[in-house]
Order: C-alpha cells, then structure tokens, then sequence
C-alpha cells in the first residue's frame, strides 16, 4: 500500500518518484452488484451468474471488497465466488471452473457496531497489480454456500475492485511546475480535509483545495451516531473538478471508500491505489445520496481525507 | 521479507505508470523489481519451512513442563509460535546449547510471547506475531519452552524454516523464469496468485481421513506453469489435523498438526490469512500433497461430512 512510501523517511528521491506517478495516474473504483431476488429465498438456492463490469480503460486491480459479512449477518449465509476477465482468465485461481469461498478473495467493507458484529476480515488487503486491458470485462459470479434466511425484500450483494488507470494526456503548466518545485523544496507536511455528509436525499458536498498543490494518500470516516440501526446509507461518487475525473464508475458504498465506525479498531483508513494528484484550489466533489434509517434523527458521517504536500 | 513483497508492488505500479512516458526510468525500475524478486525467491528456496506441533500433557498439578524443539543434523530458524494454553499460563524460553541464551529473564505470560488460535475464548491476541528476532538453532542446539500452570491439555505450534546445508539455489533457473517475456511482449511481472486444495469427508468421525472432490484418497493441489511464492495460508473448516508436502521437493511442511495452527480461518473477523513461517517457492509444475484426519483435539469438534472444503494459499507467481 502506499503508506509504506508515503511516511515520515520519505526520501526527496522517492517524492519526485510519487508525484511523477500521480500525474500519471487515477485511482479508480468499479462497483458489481448482484441481487439475490425474494423467490430464490423461497428455493434457499442463488445463483448469480456472470454479473460484468466493462472496463473502457487498461485498468490495475489491486484490490477487491465486499460485503459478504454483511450479508452473512443478513441472511445468514456464506457465498462461494469467482471472478474473471473477458479472456476467460481467472484473476485469483488456478481453476477457473470452481467458485471459492468469498473470503480467500475479497476483505470486507468496514461497516460495523462491535469487533465481533462482523465475520469477515475487514483490514485493507492489497496485491500485486493485475493489468485488465482496455474494452475487456470483468464478471462476477456467486452462489450461497448455506440456506438463505427468508428476506422481505431482494438483497444486493455489492463488490468493489480497487485499482489505478493511466492517463493519457498530462498537461501542467508553468506556474503548476512552479508550485510543485516549490513544493518539492520543503519538507513535507501533511493535513486533513473533512466534510459533513449529512443531508437525506442527493446532494452534492464539495471539498477544496488551498495554494498548494497536495497529493491525497486515503480516506477515513466517523459516523455522527455508533448505533448501526440508525446509521444512515451513504452511496456516493468522487469527482475531481479541476481534471474532470471521475474516481467510481458508479455511486459506491461509503464504507468501501472509507472505513466506517472506525473508532472502535486498528485501521481508521482506506489507503488509495495510489496517490491522487490534488491541484491547488482544485474541488473534490462528492454527489452523494443519503438514506436515513429514520427521518425525524437524520444522521451522517464526516468524511476526511489525508493528504499531504508534495 | 513481507516489507520487500510490499516494496515490490509498489514498484510495480510505478513501472507500469513511467512505461507511459519514461521508459529508462521504467527500466530502471524493472531491474529493481527483478532485483527485488530474486532476492526474495533465493531467500525462499534457502529455507525449507515447517509448522511443529508440542502437546503439552495434562498436568493436574500445573508444576513445570518442558517442551524440548529440536532439530536433527540440520540448522533451523524459529521465527514465531502460535499457542492454545490456559490463560494464566506462564513460560519460559531458553536456547540451550554450550552457550545458553535466555530470551525470558523470568517466566512471562504466555501471550508475550505467542500468539493465540482463533477459538474462543480468546486467550490472547489472535492475529499472529513474529518473535522480535528469529531465533537461530545450530545442529547442536535445542529449543527448551517451559510451561507453567497449564492444567489440561496445551498446544504450542512452532513455525520456523529448516537451512540447507547446501544454501546456494540454483540462480540462472531463478532468474530465467523472472526474465521471462510475456506472449504480449510486455515483462513477465508478479501477479496474485490463490493456490486452493479442495476436499471433504466421507465421514463425520474422528480420524477418519480426507478424500478428494471425486472421491479419490490423493488431493493434490493443480499445477502451473508459472512458481508461486506462497505467503499465506487460510482453510474454511479447521476441526481437522494436517498434513502438508511440496511434492516436487519432497519436502514436509507439516506433519498431522492441528489446523489452528497452520491457517487462519476463512471466515474470521481477525485475520483470514496465516502468514507460512517464510514464503514457500512452489517451483512450477510442482504439487502440494495434502492428507488430513477429522477432528481437532483442541475444540473436540468434527468437520461435517460430505462438505467441500477449501484450503487455500495465497502468494504471487515469481
């Protein structure tokens, strides 16, 4: 992950290395969603066949998350999962004809009241880079591995794989090399931006940047209440206003971009891919909708993000 | 050498990055990785790792037992164990030989020193630890744990790697495969890799053996064309004990050792993944042999019949 380059020993070496890869680069998240429909509750039998996600850039996974210890909490079953490319290649097994139990797989997304609420290990779990080129897709598959509980209403199984693009069109000019050189003169220091998500319904939440240029290291989240029945749903983009880039395919879970109810354990953060190049007086904007378990209390989260200063 | 495989990512998402737009960087990075990749791999095949089980025998007294680790004819290193005791156990440790060295000055709480296996209720921490140095045992020495206040049935799993005498690999086979090019052109790069080993039971009884998924007594996992440095170690069901071989080395990893001290568990919140005492070459076209007996004498439960099961390693190929 790249907290092990971006510490305190950083060298000026290893700085000018990350900046060059960060204007390089994006992190980027595609979010796969499967839903097991209230008859298969009846049958006690899912299967979810080839769900995929088309990929319109080489992209590098590093990273899969999940909800399976959610679900399992929900209705109560383990899942078996495969994941593949379009080239019939598998990502994470030899035998691609199998499904495996979902937790040699994926970590879970941090959302929970106590330690021992959740079954799956939720610590962030990164590999090597894995290239899926450009127009291929990835599928997703999944079957319960024990009986569904009955469930009123269809459940979605959700899964985000985490990686980086390229991009293609770099373009910084001269008062930005200014400001990085500037930047890349003096030690480095680091700050937290934090926003507020709290409005029920859509909304966009907008962070800015000040005169220096930084690069975002990861996100961490705080929820306004610890009770997990009364902790609102947030799903929301990313959008970088300054470069036009998006960083989800889609609205994403807050919990699998930032560890949620945090206070209680060891990580309180979600490190990015890699590091995001944030201009000066650039915006991060966040077009989030909220659900609130009950509209009388409202309730959010506030979102930080680290960074620190090239 | 878990920093350097993480070093080594992130220098592979460099490469990938200055490809674009600074191919001598890029190459420079690329002799780094390799540089990287064959120090890690040279120093996996110098060791041959294995996971020991000690039992510590009912004790109604709870006066002292000594455990007594050691290795016949070949030097061997001890980097962590993983412990089932009571909890106010205390031990000792003590290297012996003509110089002994006492890593306790006096008998400590078990959970400074060991881990606990994931069962409850937890005893100590659950996620695995290293010693804070491994400890280095000559032909000659022996490993004395000493055991205090343990009244029913222990466990001490002690994970380490065995030295070769002959410690030189063979680098040019190393190197060959990491300077492989891929069919696209690009460089052969590492790439996450899940080595499964499937598997179930006829049977709900104790010590009534494993079989294949086609009903078959031999589990092996499959082969590949690419060497995979295994790293970690996880199973679905651990109310077994375990019996893990490297085929192409002929090599034992462990021999009838209780599940919960070989892999973490597949569906804890803790950790799902054991880290294997030193990264494991699995050389390619190799096969690990897998054979099992149901039931753990450490929560006195069985594994379910008829039911797949899935040991899996984890790694990278090389």
């Amino acid at each position: 992950m790249i907290d092990i380059k971006n510490t305190k020993f950083i060298s000026s070496e290893d700085r000018r290395t990350c900046l060059q890869r960060a204007l390089y680069t994006q992190p980027y998240f595609y979010k796969i969603e499967i839903v097991i429909p209230i008859q298969d509750y009846a049958a006690g039998e899912f299967q979810g066949f080839a769900q995929a996600v088309g990929i319109d850039d080489d992209f590098y996974l590093t990273e899969i998350q999940a909800n399976f210890g959610e679900a399992h909490e929900d209705i109560h079953s383990f899942f078996n999962i495969n994941i593949y490319t379009g080239y019939n290649k598998s990502l994470y097994r030899y035998d691609a004809s199998h499904k495996l139990p979902s937790g040699f797989i994926t970590t879970e997304a941090r959302f929970r009241t106590v330690v021992t609420n959740e079954v799956f290990d939720d610590r962030q779990r990164e590999n090597s880079p894995f290239l899926i080129r450009k127009n291929d897709k990835i599928y997703f598959e999944a079957s319960n591995a024990q009986a569904l509980a009955q469930g009123d209403l269809p459940y979605t199984l959700t899964v985000v794989l985490k990686g980086f693009r390229l991009l293609e069109d770099v373009f910084i000019d001269n008062r930005q090399v200014d400001q990085l050189n500037a930047s890349l003169a003096r030690p480095t220091e680091w700050q937290l931006f934090a926003i507020n998500m709290d409005v029920d319904g859509k909304k966009s939440y907008i962070l800015e940047n000040d005169n220096q240029p930084r690069l975002i290291l990861g996100f961490s989240a705080i929820n306004a209440v610890t009770d997990k029945t009364q902790v609102s749903s947030i799903d929301t983009t990313i959008i970088e206003v300054a470069r036009r880039l998006r960083l989800t395919d889609n609205q994403i879970p807050l919990q699998f971009i930032a560890p949620r109810l945090t206070c209680l354990l060891d990580a309180h953060i979600y490190y990015l891919p890699v590091e995001y190049y944030f201009q000066p007086y650039s915006k991060l904007q966040f077009d989030a909708t909220i659900v609130n378990p009950d509209l009388n209390n409202p309730t959010g989260a506030e979102v930080s993000i680290l960074t620190r200063t090239i | 050498m878990q920093q350097l495989y993480y070093l080594i990512n992130e220098l592979i998402k460099s490469y990938h990055v200055f490809c674009k737009f600074d191919k001598v960087k890029a190459d420079a990075i690329l002799k780094r990785i390799n540089e990287y990749r064959l120090q890690l791999v040279i120093l996996a095949e110098q060791r041959q790792i294995f996971i020991e089980q000690l039992n510590v025998p009912i004790n109604a007294s709870g006066y002292k037992n000594d455990l007594f680790f050691t290795h016949d004819d070949i030097d061997s290193l001890v980097i962590r164990g993983i412990a089932r005791l009571d909890d106010a156990v205390t031990v000792s440790l003590v290297q012996q030989g003509t110089r002994e060295n006492l890593f306790t000055r006096q008998s400590v709480a078990w959970q400074h020193l060991f881990s606990d296996v994931q069962f409850l209720p937890d005893n100590g921490q659950q996620i695995p630890f290293d010693f804070p140095q491994e400890i280095y045992l000559e032909k000659s020495q022996t490993l004395d744990i000493g055991i205090t206040n343990q009244t029913t049935i222990g466990f001490v799993f002690v994970h380490g790697a065995n030295l070769k005498d002959d410690l030189a690999p063979n680098q040019q086979a190393l190197l060959d495969e990491i300077n492989l090019i891929e069919f696209d052109g690009t460089p052969n790069l590492p790439k996450p890799q899940l080595v499964p080993i499937q598997f179930q039971f006829a049977n709900a009884v104790l010590d009534d053996p494993a079989i294949a998924v086609d009903g078959g007594d031999q589990i092996y996992s499959i082969k590949s064309e690419r060497s995979v440095l295994l790293t970690e170690v996880s199973i679905t069901d651990p109310s077994m004990r375990i019996t893990l071989i490297d085929k192409g080395r002929n090599q034992e990893i462990c021999n009838e050792v209780e599940a919960l001290g070989v892999a973490g568990l597949e569906d804890n919140q803790f950790t799902v993944y054991y880290p294997l005492p030193y990264p494991h070459l699995l050389r390619k076209q190799d096969r690990i042999q897998f054979r099992a007996l149901n039931g753990s004498t450490i929560t006195g439960d069985l594994t379910d019949e008829d039911v797949l099961q899935t040991l899996c390693f984890r790694g990278f190929t090389i």
